[in-house]
Order: structure tokens, then C-alpha cells, then sequence
């Protein structure tokens, strides 16, 4: 007989244990078909690793339910992030922190530096590091998810990536690293792939929507997933209204440009 | 029955708060930016029209430009609409209390003990003061000549009453309790004269029965939400609360009721539950190497900081008075008193902490030698309130959890580590959203964190790319190469046309083709300025061997450029 503390302690709803996804996310992040009554999520704890040519916006874009939800999220080192883009794509600003980390190359310096050379700049960069894992400590601990770019990920020793993720799966926070995780183990791994963008042209229009394929395989997942969606689509966010119609006509997308071929001089388009 | 009285006697003695004096200097960044010009090449004359801007928002502007139809509040473009020769200067809380400094220093000679609460603004009780310089009208005139004084010490003589006009001038307000003297101050400073308000509770009642309840918020810490609901109440003034019992109020609104009611009516003065603080929680470190840099200096205090919130946040309580202290080598001492009515965090203590230590090192009046200890003494704490709760909106378990969390990613990387985006609008992704450091929010606007105008709020920026935004911006763009289909650079002549259709695009020595182009968007900025900026923007799609990969680039005097990816 067990007691009372420890039997209550074990049960958590499935809702409590994922953070919510977006809907034209969901037929990825769904349960299998035979697991009725359980919630589209990402499981809290979970490594997931976004890939492919769409990978940053793959990540903003599983931003997006948590932050309108009322979790945070802390994006580190990747300074090159369009916010305007998230914005776009429906992520809440307000709850949403960018951290700028020391460059990697610094972070190394301890191994790179000649040990006879600058003793003391070799004990600063060590405290630099220190402070570095001690911010993503705290910083797992604060927030619901994390999005961190590869190259951090890959400067850190392995050591301290689990123990980052040991953190992480104790207080539930979602690790999302945008790129490839090399060696790092992931408990998911998200293939965003560019289909083809529409709304461009030879010389006309602008870009649109882009057709993206996402492909999901990872640990306990069973099967590969496949799921394709506009991401953005034509209003910015990300939505996957009408792929199917879509997907038998999408060998015959690009338009018949009729610019091209009566000059070569394309006269100036004012944009206000 | 004699006893009762006595006891209830003794109580109402107890509750009448200790007589205050505040000396408030409204537009106190206005002065500190004029100073801190005085005699570089960009001087600033005291009757130009200037403004402080704060958060993208005017925050302080100075009676020239006031005049000029400059208000509280509004964005860059329409102020310098209103006044087309406007001086702009950005907020700079160190730069207020590094100015500040010398006026505290002069009342400091008088009264030994004085509480700063931000810069601009200080509070003393007058019981021994008003007595030595015979009543409190003669301390009233006192202080500002003191106040004066300190300025002049440091910008010369000419200049100060102009200079403080600038600002408004310093108001001095006597009163019983803090928030009463804090009004009379901000009256004062108004209608340029010292105001005194008499001693007793009627005349304090009738001196704030008057002040619209919006004050309360600004001078006593009260919950924006709190005034905008007893305004929609009906209750406009102060003196509209104070008519109602207390017992309504707290039926109300719980204890904030009773806090309320002692506002209102003037009974006030610490905040409620105050205890005596622990006699060990005075925290002090002496440092073996005397310190003579500000930055070592705060990163030392960091530590002692860190340690004292932890132990605060830990018993659920709240300093909102704390006593800073640091002792150089020669015995000099630099000792203020700070004061938030919501309680000091651990950003907010550093904040103050940094007011004082730059005013102390990089001020007028540098200490001679390093620094060797530094004293925390919470002077007074109370319970902290907690927070509720919100059921719809409102502050949440996360966003107390994050905010945690970014007060200890600045203090482990430093301010400028943690950023929150801002809108700012532009032609270009890569200006729509600035980055603000988090720590530079200021302590008293953290409670909103950053809440960026979203695009519909904003006109339309003519110029400006379609959406979608790309989702990779490279800070310094990188330099590539189109070509068209002889393998020559595609141009834009001066009228914005193009050369040649570009057919191949060259990054990092890849070649890659172009299946689909759109552009010039041509962008002519600021002509008239040496920022001027002339290019032409395109969306460029290739074809990569992992599908397509769309490009934002653009060419300026014949160069090409990748500024961002449709990553």
C-alpha cells in the first residue's frame, strides 16, 4: 500500500504534462491513433531538435500556442532572429526573451589559449563559462521552453548538455535547438523541408506562402510522421487550409513568366 | 476608564505619523542633462526646449518646449513635429543620480540622515532640523537655498536658477507623513513656493481631500488598476475615499482597503506590518584590495545583493528601506537611504546601489583612495504581499518565474545580456523591432514588461517590404553576388531599373540558381542627412540541393548584399 502523498504525487493530467501546439501542427504532435482522449502537445522535458532549410521558422512556429498560453520563452544565442517574423507567425512578444550569450569562440578560450600565456584571462574565460551554464540553468528553471542555436549547443561540453537536460525534464521545459544537434542526444528530431514558396514570380510579385514538409522521427515515436503546411502562410501565421488541393498541383507552381521573355529591362515598381 | 484612555490616547499618538519635509524636483532629469553638458561641445542652453525620452515616449520636457506644444507621453516624430529644433535626450537613471548627488551632500551637512527615494526626489523627517532653524518655514527656505547650493557647487554660478527652471525647480513640502509631503513637494514645485502644511490630522485630511486619486499611484505605489476602478467608482479625489468608513473599504477591497484609508486620510507612513528588521541582517564585506573601479565595485555588491534578496524572497518578505554604506580606505563614507513603497527586489537594489556608488566614484567629489567595505542594512521590511493570482490576465506564476529567471541572467552575464523586443516600425525587417535591454527598463516599469505596439496600432510605413517577414537577419550583411546569364553583375541604374534578369546567385563561392526573382524596391532615406541610405531591395529564390531557399538582398552602389533569409 502506497501512500497517500506518493499515489497523489504520480498522477498529473496529460494536458499538464505537454505544452499546447497549433493547430496545423497538431496532426505532428498528436497522439497515435490508437491513444483516444489525449491532447496534441509537446511532451515537457523533451530535447527536440528542428532541421532542415525551414528550421527557424519550424521553431518559431512551435513558439507560438505555448506563448499565447502564458508560457515563456527564452530564445539564446541566436541574435539573428527576425521578430518581426514571430510577430508575424503569432508569437507573443511580451512573454518571449532573447539572452545574448558570450561567443562560443570565448567560451573555448580556456582550451585554446597557450597555458602559459595570460594565465589570467584563461581563469576569466572559465568564470565566463561558469556564468554561461549557470544562466541556462536559471533560465531553464524560469521558462516553459528554450530555443537555443546549434553552435551554442555544440560548444558546450556533452557533460553539461545533460545535465541542462536533466534540469530540463525535472521542472518540464522544452529544449528546441535550431540546426543540427550533432552529437547531442534529442528526443525528437523535426525535418522542416521547403516545398516551394508561391507568390513570386520572374520579376513579379513578392514572396507569399511557403509550402513547408515536416518530418518527424524521434525515439518514442513510433513511425515517421509527415505532415505539410504553409509556414508562413499568405496572412503571416502558419496554417495548413487547402495542402491537399495543393499538394497535386504543386509540380505546376511556378507562373508562365511573360516578363522575361518580351525584355530585358524591368521598369521600377514604386511601394509606396 | 482612565486606563482605556490612556492606551487609546497612546495608540492615536503612535498612529500620527512623524513630520516630514520632501524636496521634489519634478523635472529632475532635464537639470541632470543640462549639467551634464555644461562646458562640452554640445552644451545645452537652459531655455532650449528638451525633452527626456523614456521607452520611445517623451517622459520629461522641459516649460521651453512645453511652450512649443511638446507633451508628456508622445512618440519622437510628434514631438519634433510640434517643435522642429527639440533636443532629444535619451533616459539615463545614473546620470540623475550622479547630479543628484551634490544636493544630497549639501542637505546631507544639515540633516545627517536623509532618504533618497529616486533621484529628484529625497525625504527627511524635520523634528531636529525644524528645530534648529527655528520652525518649519525657515527649514522649508532652508532646503532650497541648500539644494541650490549643491548645484552650484558643481556647474557654476551664472547658470543654476535658469538651469532648474529647466527642471521646474525643487518644491518643498513639510507635512505629517510621507505621502502628505510628498503632494505638498509636487505642489510646491508647481506654484514655486514652499508649501507647509500644519500640523493635526484636519488640516492634513483637508490638504489631501483635494488631490485627484490618480496621485496615489504615482506617490504611494498603488496599483494602476486600483485608481482606475475607484474612478469608475466615482471616487475622483482623495477626499471622496476618505468619506467613506473604513470598514466599506476593507469590505471592498480586502486589506488594501485599510491601507487605502490610511492614505487617504493621511495616517500613512510606513507601509503596514513594518518590523524591525533582524539586528543580523546588516550585511557587510570588506574587501583585502582596496577597489578604486565602479565596475569592480558593483560586481562585488552584486554578491551581497544576491545574498539579501535570497534571504528576503526566501521568509516571504520585502525590504522597502535600505541603508547602502561604503567606507574608502581614508575613512571617507558615502551613506544613503533608499525607498520604494513596493519593496525593493533584487534588480531594484542594485539599481540604487549603482545610483550611488557612480554618484560616489565617478562624481563631482571622488573619494581619494579605494574603496575597502560595503554595508546592506535593511532598515525596514515588511511581509510581502504576494501576489494574486489573476484569473483573466494580470500577473502570472510564469511571468513571476521569468522574471526570476532574467534577474538572474543579468546578474550571472550582465545588463546587457537579457533583451525584450520594442517596436519601432521601418522600411526594413531588420528595423521594425529593437532589442532594449531588459535592466534598462527601470525598476518601476518591469512590472510591464515590454508590450510591443503591434502593427495595427502603427501607420502604414510607406516603403515598407510585404509580408511575410523573414525569419533570419544577418547583422552585418554579408556580400554576394548576382549574376545574370552572361555571368555579369546585375545592376540598378540610378532610375531603378535593372540591368539584367539575375540567373545566378554567388554565396561563399556556391553557385546557386535563381528560379524566381521580385524587386527592385528601391529606398531612398534620409537624403538630407549624412545617414543617407540608397538602395535597392530584392527577394531572391534559389533552388539548393535541400529545396528552395528564398533570400532578402539588396544592392547599394553596385554592391550586393544578403541581409536576411525567408528561413
Amino acid at each position: 500500500m502506497l501512500p497517500g502523498s506518493l499515489l497523489t504525487q504520480t498522477v498529473s493530467l496529460a494536458r499538464e504534462r505537454s505544452l499546447p501546439v497549433h493547430p496545423a501542427l497538431a496532426p505532428v504532435f498528436g497522439p497515435s491513433p490508437d491513444a483516444t482522449g489525449v491532447m496534441p502537445g509537446l511532451i515537457r522535458g523533451h530535447t527536440v531538435a528542428c532541421m532542415g532549410s525551414a528550421a527557424v521558422s519550424c521553431a518559431l512556429a512551435l513558439a507560438v500556442a505555448p506563448t499565447r498560453a502564458g508560457s515563456w520563452v527564452g530564445v539564446v544565442g541566436i541574435p539573428q532572429i527576425g521578430i518581426a517574423a514571430a510577430q508575424h507567425l503569432g508569437v507573443a512578444l511580451e512573454r518571449t526573451m532573447f539572452i545574448t550569450v558570450p561567443e562560443p569562440a570565448t567560451v573555448h578560450c580556456s582550451q585554446e589559449t597557450a597555458p602559459t600565456a595570460q594565465q589570467s584571462k584563461g581563469t576569466q574565460s572559465s568564470n565566463t563559462r561558469a556564468d554561461l551554464i549557470g544562466a541556462l540553468s536559471a533560465l531553464v528553471d524560469g521558462v516553459d521552453m528554450v530555443i537555443m542555436a546549434r553552435r551554442l549547443v555544440t560548444s558546450l561540453p556533452s557533460s553539461v548538455v545533460r545535465r541542462l537536460q536533466a534540469r530540463s525534464q525535472s521542472r518540464g521545459t522544452v529544449l528546441l535547438i535550431v540546426g543540427d544537434p550533432g552529437s547531442v542526444s534529442v528526443d525528437l528530431r523535426l525535418m522542416a523541408r521547403t516545398e516551394h514558396w508561391q507568390g513570386i514570380g520572374v520579376g513579379h510579385g513578392h514572396l507569399q506562402r511557403r509550402l513547408v514538409a515536416l518530418e518527424l522521427d524521434g525515439r518514442r515515436c513510433g513511425r515517421v510522421r509527415r505532415h505539410s503546411l504553409w509556414l508562413p502562410s499568405s496572412d503571416g501565421a502558419l496554417s495548413s487550409e487547402g495542402i491537399q488541393a495543393e499538394a497535386s498541383t504543386s509540380n505546376t507552381h511556378v507562373p508562365a513568366n511573360a516578363l522575361s521573355d518580351s525584355g530585358v529591362v524591368i521598369a521600377l515598381r514604386r511601394t509606396g | 476608564m482612565a486606563h482605556s484612555s490612556g492606551v487609546s490616547a497612546e495608540a492615536s499618538s503612535k498612529s500620527r505619523p512623524p513630520r516630514c519635509a520632501v524636496v521634489h524636483c519634478p523635472g529632475w532629469p532635464l537639470v541632470a542633462a543640462i549639467a551634464d553638458r555644461i562646458g562640452s561641445s554640445d552644451s545645452l542652453a537652459p531655455d532650449q526646449p528638451l525633452v527626456i525620452f523614456r521607452s520611445q515616449r517623451v517622459s520629461h520636457c522641459s516649460p521651453a518646449a512645453w511652450r512649443a506644444g511638446v507633451r508628456l507621453g508622445q512618440r519622437r516624430r510628434q514631438a519634433q513635429g510640434a517643435c522642429p529644433d527639440l533636443v532629444i535626450v535619451a533616459h539615463d537613471p545614473e546620470r540623475d543620480a550622479r547630479w543628484f548627488e551634490p544636493v544630497v551632500r549639501e542637505i546631507g551637512e544639515l540633516v545627517p540622515l536623509i532618504d533618497v527615494e529616486t533621484p529628484g526626489s529625497l525625504l527627511l523627517a524635520t523634528r531636529g532640523p525644524s528645530r534648529y532653524v527655528g520652525g518649519d518655514a525657515a527649514l522649508a527656505i532652508k532646503l532650497a537655498q541648500l539644494a541650490e547650493q549643491g548645484i552650484r557647487g558643481v556647474v557654476g554660478i551664472d547658470d543654476v536658477p535658469a538651469i532648474l527652471s529647466a527642471g521646474g525647480g525643487f518644491g518643498i513640502g513639510i507635512a505629517d507623513g510621507r505621502v502628505t509631503a510628498t503632494l505638498a513637494a509636487r505642489s510646491a514645485a508647481r506654484h514655486g513656493q514652499p508649501i507647509v502644511v500644519e500640523a493635526g490630522s484636519e488640516s492634513t485630511a483637508l490638504f489631501l481631500s483635494s488631490h485627484p486619486v490618480r496621485v496615489l499611484s504615482a506617490v504611494a505605489g498603488c496599483p494602476p488598476e486600483l485608481v482606475e476602478l475607484l474612478e469608475r467608482l466615482g471616487l475622483r479625489r482623495l477626499g471622496d475615499v476618505a468619506a467613506l468608513t473604513p470598514a466599506h473599504l476593507v469590505d471592498r477591497f480586502g486589506n488594501l482597503g485599510l491601507t487605502l484609508y490610511e492614505l487617504v486620510t493621511g495616517t500613512d507612513d510606513t507601509a503596514p506590518n513594518a518590523a524591525p528588521p533582524p539586528s543580523d541582517l546588516s550585511m557587510r564585506r570588506f574587501f583585502d584590495d582596496p577597489i578604486q573601479q565602479f565596475d569592480q565595485l558593483m560586481f562585488a555588491a552584486k554578491s551581497l545583493v544576491d545574498q539579501l534578496s535570497t534571504y528576503f524572497y526566501e521568509r516571504g518578505l520585502v525590504c522597502t528601506r535600505l541603508e547602502v554604506e561604503g567606507e574608502t580606505e581614508h575613512g571617507e563614507t558615502s551613506r544613503r537611504v533608499w525607498y520604494r513603497a513596493e519593496g525593493l527586489d533584487a534588480l531594484a537594489m542594485l539599481d540604487r546601489l549603482r545610483w550611488q556608488l557612480d554618484g560616489w566614484i565617478n562624481g563631482p567629489y571622488p573619494p581619494s583612495a579605494g574603496v575597502t567595505s560595503l554595508r546592506l542594512d535593511p532598515v525596514q521590511i515588511r511581509q510581502s504581499a504576494g501576489t494574486q493570482q489573476a484569473f483573466w490576465g494580470g500577473r502570472s506564476q510564469a511571468d513571476d518565474d521569468a522574471t526570476r529567471a532574467m534577474t538572474r541572467v543579468i546578474g550571472l552575464l550582465g545588463p546587457q545580456s537579457v533583451l525584450v523586443a520594442s517596436w519601432r516600425g521601418g522600411r526594413d525587417p531588420q528595423q521594425m523591432f529593437e532589442l532594449v535591454p531588459f535592466a534598462d527598463l527601470g525598476a518601476d516599469d518591469r512590472r510591464v514588461v515590454s508590450v510591443p505596439a503591434s502593427d495595427q496600432e502603427s501607420p502604414p510605413w510607406p516603403g515598407s517590404l510585404p509580408a511575410p517577414a523573414p525569419a533570419w537577419i544577418d547583422g552585418d550583411s554579408e556580400p554576394i553576388e548576382v549574376l545574370d546569364g552572361q555571368g555579369r553583375a546585375v545592376m540598378v541604374n540610378g532610375r531603378g531599373l535593372v540591368s539584367a534578369e539575375p540567373v545566378r546567385l554567388v554565396r561563399r563561392s556556391q553557385h546557386f540558381t535563381v528560379v524566381a526573382w521580385a524587386g527592385p524596391w528601391p529606398v531612398h532615406e534620409r537624403w538630407w542627412d549624412t545617414r543617407a541610405r540608397r538602395v535597392a531591395r530584392f527577394q531572391l529564390v534559389v533552388e539548393t540541393p535541400d529545396g528552395q531557399r528564398a533570400f532578402l538582398t539588396e544592392i547599394a552602389s553596385g554592391t550586393w548584399k544578403l541581409t536576411a533569409e525567408y528561413a
